[in-house]
């Protein structure tokens, strides 16, 4: 929780700061840079934790359908919140959608190679999926089953928001938790060439 | 775009190359969250200095959180189908 606050209390920094100081072309250069080291310390991470594999030989494969399902419903929920809200295109609701929570990455990208305006949504939006799971993970579990703190999180189920989750969850949900949170990690950045390439 | 995924590659195959050296893995990982941090306040420069976000920003927060709200529902709901799939756990 206060990692999502600190991060918005940061881009609203970044917001004051864009608007009142002097313009600098570094600024539109830095992004991609900043991108290239964050997805490269992405893949460190990756490489540090094998205990996935063993976890996919006790669950069998089946195990990759719940990642794949939240996804699935994230794209269905932009198609209904477009329904809801006319100043969003359709391809950017599902570019916001297709982030899953993971706002760093996902953001910088959208705003790279689509649009600032959809990035800066992208990452608004995002932090409210994490503060929403945060907030309300016990509720969720408590209604909608074991899993809904997993599906609610998304690709933050394997770092900020897996201690809510197990506290939500129990300790079956940890490992779910995990293999969800890596495989949506791995996901977001295919999701979204997807969708621009749309 | 491309470039993404090889980037995540190249930190797969360091990272491996790596676990030998835990330490220096691990000082690479603590910079996520600095990196995260700069990243937040480029973006926010970036937006900030678009007048059109000022012009519309009340439209931009109500528009995120329609679809952050829609998209923990859509997940939930599509995601509570796993509970209905057959043998998710192996026997044994």
């Amino acid at each position: 929780m206060q990692e999502a606050l600190c991060s918005l209390f940061v881009f609203a920094g970044g917001l004051l700061a864009g608007h009142f100081g002097p313009e600098n072309h570094l600024f539109q250069v830095l992004p991609t840079v900043l991108l290239l080291l964050l997805t490269f310390v992405v893949g460190v991470e990756l490489s540090t934790d094998r205990s996935y594999f063993s976890e996919i030989k006790k669950h069998s494969f089946w195990v990759f359908a719940l990642p794949l399902l939240i996804a699935a419903g994230s794209l269905l929920g932009a198609l209904l919140a477009n329904l809801l809200v006319r100043n969003t295109s359709l391809k950017g609701s599902l570019l916001v959608s297709a982030s899953l929570g993971y706002y760093s990455l996902a953001s910088i990208f959208i705003s790279t190679q689509y649009s600032a305006v959809v990035g800066g949504i992208a990452l608004l939006s995002n932090i409210m999926r994490e503060i929403i799971t945060l907030l309300l993970a016990p509720t969720l579990v408590r209604y909608f089953g074991p899993f809904a703190a997993i599906a609610s999180g998304a690709a933050t189920a394997m770092d900020i928001t897996l201690p809510t989750i197990r506290k939500a969850g129990g300790t079956e949900a940890v490992y779910p938790a995990l293999l969800t949170g890596m495989v949506l990690t791995l996901l977001v950045p295919i999701l979204l060439t997807l969708l621009i390439r749309l | 775009m491309l470039y993404v995924f090889f980037s995540i590659f190249v930190g797969v195959a360091a990272g491996l190359l790596l676990q030998h050296r835990p330490a220096l893995r691990q000082r690479i990982i603590r910079s996520m969250r600095p990196l995260v941090l700069m990243l937040l306040v480029v973006l926010g420069i970036n937006l900030g200095a678009n007048p059109m976000v000022w012009e519309h920003f009340g439209a931009l927060g109500w528009s995120s959180a329609v679809l952050a709200v829609c998209s923990v529902a859509g997940s939930i709901v599509v995601g509570s189908l796993y509970q209905l799939l057959p043998n998710r756990k192996r026997k044994g």
